[in-house]
């Protein structure tokens, strides 16, 4: 008798597992077309760097053609994704760890790097390069991507207050203008 | 917002940045257009496939000579007309001469390739490669498609609950040799179109082939021409007799697998059948199934060998009930697949309770002595004496409603000494918002409980403390350390509380000088007695001029730097940092994360004199991502990044091998505590990628295998 209840709910809940592998694909991949220009300045803009930005936009792409079949709902492609390129982003902050930022005059600013050259230009923004990667992760998908702090912690996976945290910490270290001497730090 | 903020918004949108390389966009098409890759191998997947392809060709000569007709048709053969015939052993098709064949069999979740017809080279799909204890198989579209070029791949393919009459929108309908069938013109991220035929399989439930063709032009009238007269003489081979049909009654489905249908039946269809079986036997009055999770294949509790392709775990959750562990294993070809019960497993606590929906969400959770196991959730305590196999709720008590402020450090964060004493730092009243500035005020309420949770008792603690984060460690029912750690945004230094009488009454033992920086505290605090206190940096909010791990000798007033072999000298802060408080039980051990020029690198310190000396027992270029556990002085367990899942050691760090986190939802570990060297508990950010709530889960096999977390 409820064989056949039993029977239907196991068919509707394997349904939602059943997406062949490659239609996933490329249906991520064309989402990631379409929202290829927004991820390229998010990462160009959490990284200052374009090649950087290019490299952490190829790394999350493919991690996140690795992991299509996590998608269920292409509804929150970009909430989904943002996620995975900011993870990439960050990888590339961390490696970088062992470099000492400091903070430029302009004519050394490197003119060559459109995203680097464009934050230099703006006095608020000059000085965002030095942050903690976190903070500037935070920074930049709070005023930049109009994400609220609580959109970012679910979108991150970060508790509420880390991110409220980091992004004071940022914001304070931009407003004044400290970030070029943030104290010793160990050298590589 | 205030003008700062405005500013800075403003100064964003004003700025002109750059559109994406266009070679950004060819490597996204070059992405997206190679096959799936497994992240992990099926290990019996790749000599599975060499076996079951042996087995394809014995079945195919033993039908050549078997077959009606008398003369056995060699594959493939020449056709008039410039076209050969082809013959997949289960359906035969013509296609042009000028086309080569690669026999490639690659198998995935739902299917299973014949062939591969093109006119590019098409290199070997799938590439193995030996990883530390496991095999790793990558499998791949390698070609590259030129002008004028064409890739057929022909696959067989079986998905539970197929129906070749649920056509896709935009598809239009065919038949296939008397089939029902349809056809998808889609288009390849490169641009190039891809057309799709997808065919059902004749007397077969479930199962369909299908025909994905990407070609390019500029002739691509004539190459689409020719895929549908391929299309056109596909006549289906009535040699090989038809799957048996699913039994009337499902539930009771469980076929042998031979090995020649790997691929052809889908795992998955074997298994929902096998787990229907499995169902069948619970009681008439269970609840409805509320979802089914599968995962296999790429762990094998008794090791791979031969075409144990299922072995996995399968869980059944129920719409209100307990949960079930299912068992799999596949003894196929000999005996079948036999799904046997692990569970079922407890019921999970109160799945309504939580706002979030999560059944068994959860904010903290540690070990303690004897056994014992703790974990937080939305506002209760729950603790465990037996592992994690029973589990006392001390009611929502310990907050201190709307008082906890978030400090942005966090709030709430408990230490439980046994299964009765439990202390919680919080936020009290009179505290303001966390901002950074000089005026903050952040009181501090400590909630304690010497039974169990029973009954809860509130004491103020002198003094503010605003943005700080708070670490508190109890070495016995009186004697504690409460440190205000210094972060970069607090005005107030860094500051250690003592009490001797269980936190009834606190005195200051040390601040650091105002300003903090040099002289603040980590705030990776530890106790490894009552006079012996640790302090690390941590990675985030910690300080940045200081030594990276500090220890006091007497019990918090004085503070000099601990030597880490290869540190030497090195600060705390952004570069190197504590993954977690150093332990002191079954062994000593503290583990540090470093950024380096080559990636983030994890040290693990061993001290064989507690503290006194620390040596470096493992170094690995990972980073880890929440706390090393010590099951025992040699058997470790360290999560790591980017939702990588378990490393593990046997022999004290000398070498690794990742584990499979069977029953766990997510790889995405934040944090981990022990009972014993097989009871373990586990929080878990459920979802790998996407965000979702974090849930807990327990494991009594040293970490093997994992069950949603029960009280009762």
């Amino acid at each position: 008798v409820i064989a056949g209840a039993w029977s239907s709910s196991i068919a509707r809940s394997l349904e939602g597992r059943t997406l062949d592998r490659r239609d996933t694909r490329a249906r991520i991949a064309e989402l990631a077309e379409r929202d290829l220009t927004r991820a390229y300045r998010l990462a160009g803009l959490i990284l200052g760097d374009a090649n950087e930005a290019e490299e952490a936009v190829a790394d999350a792409l493919e991690r996140a053609l690795r992991h299509a079949d996590e998608l269920r709902d292409p509804e929150r492609f970009r909430a989904w994704f943002d996620r995975i390129l900011t993870n990439a982003c960050r990888d590339r902050l961390r490696r970088r760890r062992g470099i000492r930022l400091i903070a430029m005059p302009d004519d050394v600013v490197d003119r060559q790097d459109p995203f680097r050259n464009s934050l230099a230009r703006d006095e608020a923004l000059r000085e965002i390069a030095a942050l903690e990667p976190d903070e500037r992760i935070v920074v930049v998908l709070h005023f930049w991507a109009d994400l609220t702090l609580d959109d970012i912690a679910t979108r991150l996976g970060w508790p509420a207050g880390t991110v409220r945290s980091r992004f004071y910490r940022g914001l304070e270290r931009l407003r004044r203008g400290r970030v070029g001497t943030p104290g010793p730090r160990s050298e590589p | 917002m205030n003008d700062d903020e405005a500013r800075i918004k403003a100064a964003f949108g004003q700025l002109d940045l750059p559109e994406p390389p266009e070679r950004l966009r060819r490597r996204l098409a070059a992405l997206a257009v190679a096959r799936p890759t497994r992240d992990r191998a099926w290990r019996p997947w790749a000599s599975a496939g060499a076996i079951a392809a042996a087995a394809v060709a014995l079945l195919l000569v033993g039908l050549a000579v078997l077959g009606p007709g008398g003369t056995p048709t060699p594959t493939p053969t020449a056709a008039p007309g410039g076209l050969t015939r082809y013959d997949t052993g289960m359906f035969s098709f013509s296609y042009p001469a000028a086309w080569r064949t690669f026999e490639y069999h690659v198998d995935s979740s739902f299917s299973h390739s014949l062939v591969y017809l093109a006119t590019v080279d098409v290199p070997e799909p799938c590439e193995t490669t030996q990883a530390s204890g496991f095999t790793r198989v990558d499998c791949q579209d390698r070609w590259s498609l030129g002008l004028g070029g064409v890739v057929v791949v022909v696959s067989a393919n079986g998905r539970p609950g197929f129906d070749i009459a649920n056509v896709p929108a935009g598809a239009g309908t065919l038949t296939v040799d008397g089939q029902p069938g349809y056809l998808e013109k889609g288009t390849a991220p490169t641009g190039d179109p891809t057309w799709t035929w997808t065919f059902a399989r004749p007397g077969t439930p479930d199962n369909f082939f299908t025909i994905r063709a990407t070609f390019r032009g500029p002739d691509a009238g004539t190459i689409s021409a020719e895929l549908f007269a391929l299309v056109a003489t596909i006549q289906f081979d009535t040699r090989v007799s038809p799957v048996p049909p699913p039994n009337p009654s499902p539930m009771t489905v469980c076929h042998p697998v031979p090995p020649y249908y790997k691929g052809v039946f889908s795992p998955f269809l074997t298994c929902a059948s096998a787990v229907a079986a499995a169902l069948a036997a619970l009681p008439a009055d269970h609840p409805a199934i509320a979802r089914i999770e599968f995962q296999f294949g790429d762990y094998c509790p008794g090791g791979c060998s031969g075409l144990n392709l299922l072995d996995g775990y399968v869980i059944v959750t129920f719409v209100d009930g307990p949960a079930l562990l299912l068992s799999v294993r596949d003894e196929s070809p000999t005996s079948g697949v036999h799904v046997t019960s692990v569970g079922p497993l407890a019921p999970q606590p109160g799945p309504t309770a939580n706002a979030d929906g999560a059944p068994n969400s959860v904010d903290a959770t540690g070990g303690f002595g004897g056994g014992g196991l703790w974990a937080t959730r939305s506002g209760s305590l729950y603790i465990s004496s037996d592992g994690g196999r029973s589990w006392k709720v001390a009611p929502s008590a310990f907050t201190t409603p709307g008082a906890c402020i978030d400090s942005g450090i966090g709030c709430g964060a408990p230490f439980v000494l046994d299964a009765r004493h439990a202390w919680i730092i919080n936020a009290g009243p009179g505290s303001t918002e966390f901002t950074g500035s000089q005026t903050d005020v952040l009181k501090l309420v400590l909630v304690r409980t010497t039974d169990g949770g029973t009954t809860w008792r509130q004491i103020s603690i002198p003094g503010s403390y605003p943005g700080t984060t708070q670490s508190l460690v109890f070495v016995d029912a009186d004697h504690g350390f409460l440190l205000c750690g210094w972060t970069r945004m607090s005005p107030t230094p860094s500051t250690v509380l003592r009490t001797d009488d269980g936190g009834l009454t606190w005195r200051v033992v040390y601040v650091g000088s105002p300003g903090g920086d040099t002289a603040s505290l980590g705030s990776m605090f530890a106790a490894s007695s009552a006079s012996t206190l640790w302090a690390g940096a941590e990675g985030d909010a910690g300080p940045i001029g200081r030594a990276l791990f500090d220890v006091s000798h007497d019990a918090g007033t004085t503070w000099s730097p601990v030597d880490l072999p290869g540190l030497t000298g090195q600060l705390g802060g952004a570069l190197n940092y504590l993954m977690a408080p150093p332990t002191f039980a079954p062994v000593s051990l503290v583990t540090v994360v470093s950024g380096t020029e080559s990636g983030n690198v994890t040290r693990i310190y061993r001290s064989a004199d507690g503290g006194a000396d620390w040596s470096l027992a493992s170094s690995l270029q990972r980073e880890a991502s929440a706390n090393l556990l010590a099951l025992d002085a040699t058997h470790w367990l360290l999560p790591v990044s980017n939702s990588e899942g378990l490393t593990a050691t046997a022999d004290g760090g000398k070498t690794w091998q990742d584990l499979a986190t069977v029953g766990l939802t997510s790889n995405w570990i934040v944090s981990m505590a022990a009972a014993s060297s097989r009871d373990l508990i586990a929080v878990v950010a459920t979802g790998t990628s996407q965000p979702g709530p974090q849930a807990l889960f327990v494991s009594h096999d040293g970490g093997l295998t994992w069950a949603p977390m029960a009280h009762g």
